[in-house]
């Protein structure tokens, strides 16, 4: 329908469009300009009746036949039909068969993560992110709230059970840039999204100190519908029970069951995972006569003069996260303070006491005494003020499944 | 201003009011719905269409009657198919009754194997029910005085 139809509709008070559809009745000269005024916003875009949700509620759908017939084989004036009967020929004589299209509740939530959310204890700000799509045919608010699965409880990804909660869980509604941002993205619900409108959610949260390499905590996120049409959260959403009618709309739940909810219940969930990923470090110390004065290399024992290696070996478990910046001090003060052993300073060549061999294998021997006096070399034994007696080894870095192993001798007085 | 006089008119002044035709025609929208009867055993029952959203299914009965004293002939019932909906293929049903679909609002009918649409590269292919704008059923029989009868479809919320 063109303007110049519109300008035509109003001074003859409607005729049938293209299909022949009438839709009001004659003498209702405010319906009709209401009509008008609803026909003319949706030429101009001020709304969309129809949605992947399906047509909009509220919408009014009419229907009307019209029979033509002869008697006495001539021609009679056209009858419409009405929902109650009607025999008044011609245009206007009927009326329409009504019923308003009823809001159809629907609505999805789908993580967005395709992997558990790494989290390093400690560390804070980590986000499970979800997508809320209004998949129904009405403008929504929604109410968004978090369950905690309890522990030993499934998780979303790779077929674990939930171990630890998170600290300081809130809820946070994307500004409409697609990305988290906790200055910015600071409501916790959802206000007036439209029919196909989607929005991002986060779950924002802090990892303990406590949890350890491996472990999974998991999460819903459940929204549901509150009503619509005015900013804030309206009130909850409730199904329209008993008889129905025809001239209003009606509230239909439609939605499925999601992780934590029941189909038809107005809500919809999905699940998250956050997973620790920590180093896990494994210290082991070995220690072993070298030698002693009276048998030499052959079957020492540890009589005084003999040599005594001592090995660290410092093994990241298989799957956890770096470590980096270790640093192994191991004290010999008490030890030498009382005169047991002495510090071999030449243990693995003259002027290298400590023998670190790190992940990859490269061995390094290390100087007795730290030039710089601040622990600058990777391997010191009291090099630092405050630390004599003590071995110190710094600078270790090891991924998962990485080890590295430190060597220093001792001489038992 | 001359149409709007002539509205008036004929609305307040009985002088001008229509006579009746000679058939009462009359729409009825329904829904069904499912329900357990007192056996126990579940049964489909037709309701008013009230409750209606996207994707259901409403039943659109149109009912025919001679309400005056002489027969008439060549019946044909013409409904558009509402706006929103979309016609279910092979609903349309009608005591002798020819029944035929258009695809261009109502300007020409044919059988649903004669429909042809083009695309927007000028290919033609047969229609699909959804393309379908108007249902006209032709009654082959003379209906008597008192006599009714009646014309169905189904449509889909969209």
């Amino acid at each position: 329908m063109g303007d110049k139809d519109i300008l035509f509709g109003i001074l003859i008070f409607f005729t049938k469009d293209e299909k022949g559809r009438k839709t009001v009745k004659p003498w209702n000269l405010f319906k009709k300009a209401a009509i008008l005024a609803l026909a003319f916003g949706l030429m101009m875009g001020m709304t969309k009746p129809v949605c992947a949700g399906g047509t909009h509620s509220g919408i009014q759908i009419g229907n009307m036949a019209t029979v033509d017939y002869k008697m006495n084989d001539i021609s009679q004036t056209p009858i419409e039909s009405s929902p109650d009967g009607n025999s008044t020929p011609g245009i206007d004589g009927g009326e329409s068969t009504t019923f308003v299209v009823d809001n159809k509740v629907n609505m999805t939530v789908i993580t967005q993560d395709t992997a558990p959310v790494l989290v390093t204890p400690g560390g804070i700000g980590y986000y499970l992110t979800f997508l809320i799509t209004n998949t129904g045919n009405t403008t929504q608010d929604y109410a968004l709230s978090v369950n905690a699965v309890i522990q030993g409880g499934e998780t979303k990804f790779n077929n674990q059970l939930d171990a630890f909660d998170m600290n300081n869980v809130r809820i946070r509604v994307d500004d409409g840039d697609g990305q988290y941002n906790d200055a910015n993205d600071t409501a916790d619900f959802i206000d007036e999204l439209a029919p196909d409108a989607n929005i991002l959610v986060f779950i924002d949260a802090n990892a303990p100190l406590t949890t350890k390499n491996g472990e999974y905590a998991s999460y819903h996120l459940i929204a549901t519908t509150h009503n619509g049409g005015a900013l804030g959260l309206g009130a909850l959403t409730e199904e329209t029970e008993g008889a129905d009618n025809a001239d209003s709309v009606d509230i239909v739940f439609a939605d499925a069951n999601g992780t934590y909810d029941r189909r038809g219940d107005g809500q919809f969930s999905d699940q998250g995972d956050y997973k620790c990923v920590s180093s896990a470090l494994i210290i082991i110390k070995t220690s072993e006569v070298i030698s002693d004065p009276i048998n030499g290399n052959l079957a020492p024992k540890r009589i005084p003069g003999a040599v005594i290696e001592y090995v660290t070996n410092i093994k990241n478990a298989p799957g956890a996260g770096a470590a980096a910046d270790i640093q192994v001090s191991e004290s010999l003060d008490y030890e030498i303070t009382e005169g047991a052993i002495t510090f071999d300073p030449d243990g693995y060549a003259e002027g290298y006491g400590i023998e670190l061999t790190d992940s990859a294998g490269t061995i390094t021997l290390t100087t007795l005494k730290d030039d710089e006096e601040t622990g600058g070399d990777q391997g010191d034994f009291g090099g630092i003020s405050g630390d004599n007696n003590t071995v110190t080894v710094t600078g270790i870095s090891l991924d998962g499944g990485e080890s590295a192993i430190i060597k220093f001798r001792v001489i038992i007085r | 201003m001359l149409s709007v006089s002539i509205f008036i008119l004929i609305q307040f002044c009985p002088a001008f009011a229509q006579e009746a035709g000679h058939i009462e025609l009359k729409c009825l929208a329904e829904s069904e719905i499912e329900v357990v009867n007192e056996k126990g055993e579940k049964e489909i029952l037709r309701v008013k269409a009230a409750k209606v959203v996207p994707g259901d299914e409403v039943i659109y009965t149109i009912y025919y009657t001679a309400i005056g004293q002489e027969p008439v002939n060549d019946i044909v019932i013409n409904n558009p198919v509402p706006e929103h909906m979309v016609y279910k293929e092979g609903s349309a049903l009608g005591d002798c009754a020819e029944i035929k679909f258009s695809i261009d609002e109502g300007k020409s009918f044919d059988s649903p194997e004669n429909l042809k649409v083009k695309d927007a590269e000028g290919n033609e292919h047969p229609a699909v029910a959804k393309e379908y704008t108007n249902i006209r059923w032709m009654l082959k029989h003379v209906v008597k005085p008192g006599q009714t009868g009646q014309v169905c479809f189904r449509a889909r919320l969209e």
